[in-house]
């Protein structure tokens, strides 16, 4: 009496079963496909290029007559020369002007500047001193040390021509210049050149940043759930606020930076590029979803233990502050540490407030000029130097390790304080 | 008169909870056989074992053997798929799909490719809610929403939809706990109707029921089948002690 | 003038504060037993009460002359500038201004004379504001405090009126959605129409053509520039279009194998996992998709004998596509386990394999869900700025092709923000322009998404 056929109705239950472990094994496949892409174009990132040079240095002749050192004579001071001297002493034979300039091309152009700030640091009493500094070699002859310069294109194509790698293989050789852990990766701020650049500057500002948003964010969700949960009438009004949360929930990020450079930079005149600004835009960003995890933690409280507080005689005010914060609070803040996930990945709000520009600096305070790690990565990545793909991998690494830890302390979080009412 | 089901050594477990222990029971080709006993007795287990609507839970474990006109519905070459065909089942609270009435009856006939054309199909669909008694409270509207009907109507848009697959066997897991006594009757009556040419077997709460309907009772206490004979005298004299306090309302 | 800085003006004002609370706390007591009766409030929320009167108003005081003094100041100086050389024009005033501002905070050097005076004088204004504005704020705060402790009287129930003040605060914070909203609304407006002031609206609307490149002179009319959004609104929609393409099936078909299939080992293995693809920032997927995505693509049209370019829009969508997965994944998932058991039971009563089950009941009963879940996605596809501004094309070219390189939307707000150009310029205006569309349009989604979502779910109800 049945007709259609038992197994092609089972074969399209198979089918069914196969589109779908298909479907997860594509997205999971993506998934590690960009992560080992990345990966392995950042984890060179992790070493840099050194060479080591024996620098003689007569600290009298930067000092004051108190003994403290002098600023302007430490400016003035050709260090530049020093390094190149000690350069050339590896290789004598170079004498003529241009090929000199191709001898120094391969040590970086900072190397100079790197030299003077290890000077400062080391605070050496008066007279001659000579030590030993490990300083960075130029970012082509880092990249090539790496085997990320193909050397097989011709060489007016290239960015180091043979005679350049002959003499950083020779330095190689003779134990002078090696690849190092990058510490400068670590401790340093953004820079021209690829080999000085690090990303703290960066983090300190994500840090910053966040730290605003935080601040912002958090009180005003709580304050403004709890008003929604137990204060608010219901009526149009109130319905009102609702539907606006939920709208803003989904309003795409770029657009509450376009309201940050209108309203917080053109009509309040706060400093552009600050961290204070990038925190109150992403803290406007992340409210919607702060406000509607708050609420859902607060719903999940059983409506006994506010009754019970209520027939004891405490106000509603107490019975929400005293007894049933204090039980959504882990709730709330799995949601704040999602909502502060996202917006430690978000680049599109920042670039339009500016926090796009070139800092060099590392930033100390909540107005000076900062830069976020996303918006980092987003300027390393548009940038020529080869140098700079493996350090915006490297720092994308970082970044991403850094929002799974997140993401997983709010899963075990949630886990640890769940409780079955 | 023929045996349709013979069950011999039933036992299930969930997990490690047994929830039928050593059940062998006979059911009669086209008779109402009613189970009956205390919440959580497992005679709702037992009956999804007739289907093999317990294969559908998770952890779910079944030993013994359940033959369907001889033959072990747990076998390798059976499908639960074919087997539900033959053996229906309607539930305790009525679940009709979110589509139209006729799309309710219709989906098992589509399903199994029972009809061969259109015109079939709707002789089978109004065959159906004839039997089912429902055909002239909705023929005019047969495209309308069968959740916008009562839950009496629901009941029986669900009897329909099993008796339109045409099956052997009808499985009623309590179908009138929800329901009012007038919806009630307007069952039991259908039961009564279609019961020379389906074989039902129905688990109840309500002795009473089990007594207007059935022809045999089976007494299920604790996973145990404690008795199981002709309804008449199960309910005047029963064998065993125990059916015998349940029946007189000491416990249960 | 001493220059008193703002750290230290709030930490005396929070001094101050505390002050009056421990003051009123104490005195209540004494008033208390003077008036013979106990106070309607605990003494705490006497203090509370001095606490907030004092540091509220005198908070408001430090905002404002903290944001809006420096602003002032230099507005004064601005005029000063100006006078002084009236023959120079705006943005040479404003180079004079931001120089002499970062002689005075020691930032630069410089040997003319004017504005090493000038300077000076900058610091000695500032100094005097910070001195003021320090004075001011503590003196406030003093004297509101002691005002209203000495007319707290035990009768008045202070624990009412401070939690009637912290609602209306609470409201606030509530308040502030709406805020944001209309805030958004009202600046972008504001500039969008300053953008059609000098640019036709149904041109920008309907325009075919799209090149915002104009004389770099900002008292220049759009004479050279054309803003007609079509071409943009195009890139955009065919992008999210492939990315739906790639989110879409994948994402269902995950969520019913997830839902209905899988066993909760693997479930709870592969859903966390899924969440991780969601929780990568944007600007990787931009980074993967400029610097692997594109770049294979481009090499397999090659081999195919395709010229795909090397911003193709197909790079972008596919990978914003791979990003929104998780997104439908998700979503689906749980509305899909939302469909009561009983109707999969009633289907698998008749005789239906799990996968008929699955088309014929679950999924139609999960059609409101599914339905609001696509637009969302759809929203945040057209929203999404970085993928593309990483990958896609800064040419607005009119063509479905997708191998063809697009902009979009976003795209042109960020490079038309982000460059050098002064902000009243045109290019500037028209980027407020795309932002208000760019508002508009999400918005009706979302609200379009939540109406059909709740009116379908009506029909299975």
């Amino acid at each position: 009496m049945i007709r259609k056929s038992i197994q092609s109705r089972r074969a399209r239950e198979t089918r069914l079963k196969i589109y779908g472990i298909t479907s997860i094994c594509f997205a999971l496949i993506m998934l590690a496909t960009l992560l080992i892409s990345i990966g392995l174009n950042g984890y060179s990132a992790l070493q840099q290029a050194y060479f080591k040079v024996d620098i003689s240095v007569n600290m009298d002749k930067l000092v004051d007559d108190s003994g403290t050192i002098n600023k302007n004579k430490m400016n003035l001071f050709n260090w530049d020369g020093l390094v190149k001297s000690a350069l050339r002493e590896f290789f004598p034979e170079v004498k003529e002007r241009d090929e000199k300039k191709e001898l120094f091309a391969i040590i970086s152009a900072n190397a100079g500047y790197d030299l003077k700030e290890i000077v400062k640091k080391k605070a050496l009493g008066s007279g001659s001193h000579t030590m030993s500094v490990w300083l960075h070699l130029s970012d082509d002859a880092d990249q090539y040390l790496k085997g990320r310069l193909s050397i097989d294109i011709p060489e007016e194509d290239r960015r180091i021509n043979n005679k350049q790698i002959a003499w950083v293989n020779s330095l190689v050789e003779r134990d002078i210049a090696k690849l190092k852990f990058n510490k400068t990766f670590f401790t340093s701020a953004d820079s021209r050149e690829p080999e000085s650049a690090g990303i703290l500057g960066s983090v300190v500002g994500s840090a910053l940043t966040l730290f605003v948003t935080v601040m912002f964010a958090l009180p005003l969700a709580v304050m403004a759930s709890i008003y929604l949960e137990y204060f608010a009438k219901p009526g149009r009004i109130t319905d009102f606020i609702e539907v606006n949360i939920n709208n803003l929930a989904a309003v795409p990020s770029i657009v509450f930076g376009l309201l940050g450079l209108s309203v917080f930079l053109s009509t309040f005149g706060l400093p552009r590029s600050a961290p204070l600004v990038g925190g109150l835009v992403l803290g406007l960003m992340t409210l919607p979803t702060i406000i509607i995890a708050s609420r859902a933690s607060i719903r999940s409280i059983p409506p006994s233990i506010r009754e019970a507080a209520l027939g004891l005689g405490a106000s509603k005010m107490q019975a929400a502050m005293h007894h049933v914060l204090p039980l959504a609070a882990p709730g709330i803040l799995t949601g704040t540490i999602i909502g502060m996930a996202q917006a430690l990945g978000e680049t599109a709000p920042l670039l339009m407030i500016g926090m796009v520009a070139f800092i060099i600096d590392i930033p100390t305070t909540f107005t000076s000029s900062a830069t976020a790690m996303p918006v980092q990565i987003y300027m390393w990545s548009d940038s020529a130097e080869r140098a700079f793909y493996e350090r915006s991998s490297l720092a994308i690494l970082f970044l991403v390790a850094f929002l799974i830890s997140m993401n997983l302390l709010a899963v075990v979080l949630r886990k640890k304080f769940e409780k079955k009412w | 008169m023929a045996i349709k089901f013979r069950t011999k050594n039933v036992e299930v477990s969930y997990g490690d909870k047994k929830a039928i222990k050593d059940i062998s029971l006979n059911i009669k080709k086209n008779t109402i056989t009613a189970l009956i006993g205390p919440s959580g007795c497992g005679k709702s287990t037992f009956l999804r074992c007739l289907n093999r609507m317990n294969d559908v839970i998770e952890n779910c474990s079944i030993k013994g053997s359940v033959l369907l006109d001889e033959q072990d519905i747990y076998g390798p070459d059976i499908d639960p798929v074919e087997l539900r065909a033959r053996v229906g089942m309607v539930f305790q609270k009525a679940n009709p799909f979110p589509k139209s009435i006729f799309d309710n009856i219709a989906y098992g006939p589509r399903i199994h490719g029972l009809a061969s054309s259109d015109n079939e199909l709707k002789d089978i669909v109004h065959n159906s809610l004839e039997k089912a008694g429902l055909i002239d409270e909705v023929k005019d509207r047969l495209n309308d929403q069968a959740t916008g009907l009562s839950g009496g109507q629901q009941q029986r848009i669900c009897i329909a939809r099993a008796i339109a697959v045409s099956p052997e066997v009808i499985l009623m897991d309590e179908p009138c706990s929800a329901l009012d006594p007038i919806a009630t009757a307007k069952i039991e009556e259908l039961m009564n109707e279609i019961s020379e040419t389906y074989t039902i077997i129905i688990v109840t709460h309500s002795m009473q029921q089990a007594a207007r309907v059935s022809k045999k009772t089976a007494f299920f206490h604790l996973g145990d089948l404690i008795e199981y004979n002709d309804t008449d005298k199960i309910f005047t004299q029963p064998d065993n002690e125990k059916t015998q306090d349940y029946i007189t309302g000491r416990f249960g | 003038m001493q220059n008193i800085p703002l750290s230290f003006v709030f930490f005396m004002l929070i001094g101050v504060s505390l002050f009056f609370y421990f003051y009123s706390k104490n005195n209540i007591l004494k008033k208390a037993a003077f008036v013979g009766q106990r106070s309607k409030a605990l003494p705490s929320h006497y203090g509370q009460q001095s606490f907030l009167w004092a540091f509220i108003p005198s908070a408001i005081i430090l905002l404002f002359l903290t944001i809006g003094g420096p602003n002032y100041i230099d507005q004064l100086f601005y005029n000063k500038i100006q006078e002084l050389n009236p023959k120079l024009n705006q943005s040479f005033v404003s180079l004079i201004l931001a120089k002499v501002i970062n002689v005075s905070n020691g930032k630069i050097a410089t040997d003319d004379e004017k504005i090493l005076s000038l300077a000076s004088d900058y610091k000695a204004a500032l100094d005097q504001l910070y001195f003021y504005r320090g004075l001011v704020v503590i003196l406030c705060a003093a004297l509101v405090g002691m005002f209203v402790s000495s007319l707290q009287s035990p009768r008045a129930n202070a624990r009412e009126n401070v939690e009637k003040f912290i609602i209306n605060i609470f409201f606030v914070s509530a308040v502030i959605a709406i805020f944001t909203t209309g805030a958004i609304i009202l600046s972008l407006l504001f500039e969008a129409l300053r953008f059609f002031s000098l640019y036709n609206f149904f041109d920008f609307l309907f325009g075919l053509h799209w090149a915002p490149n104009v004389a770099i002179r900002s008292d220049q009319v759009a004479a050279a520039g054309s803003f007609g959004m079509i071409p943009v609104l195009v890139g955009t929609l065919l992008i999210s279009f492939i990315a739906m393409c790639v989110a879409i099936p994948i994402g269902l078909f995950s969520a019913i194998y997830l839902a209905e299939f899988a066993s909760p080992r693997t479930r709870d293995f592969v859903k966390p996992t899924l969440e991780i693809l969601a929780g990568i920032p944007t600007v990787v997927y931009g980074y993967f998709a400029a610097l692997t995505a594109a770049p294979f693509f481009r090499e397999i049209g090659f081999s195919l004998g395709l010229d795909v370019s090397s911003e193709s829009a197909l790079a972008a969508g596919a990978v914003m596509g791979i990003m929104i997965i998780p997104f439908i994944s998700s979503l689906s998932d749980d509305v899909i386990r939302a469909v009561p058991q009983s109707l999969r039971d009633g289907s698998m009563g008749l005789g239906a394999t799990k996968a008929e089950t699955i088309y014929n009941v679950v999924l139609p009963a999960a059609i409101p869900g599914l339905v609001g879940a696509v637009l969302l996605a759809v929203s945040r596809a057209i929203g999404e700025t970085m993928i593309v501004v990483m990958a896609a094309g800064l040419s607005a070219s009119l063509t479905v092709n997708p191998l063809d390189s697009v902009t979009t939307v976003t795209v042109q707000i960020v490079s038309l923000l982000t460059g050098d150009t002064e902000f009243d310029d045109i290019k500037t205006l028209s980027a407020f322009g795309l932002g208000l569309a760019l508002f508009f349009f999400t918005l009706l989604l979302n609200i379009f998404a939540l109406s059909i979502s709740r009116r379908l779910a009506e029909r299975y109800d």
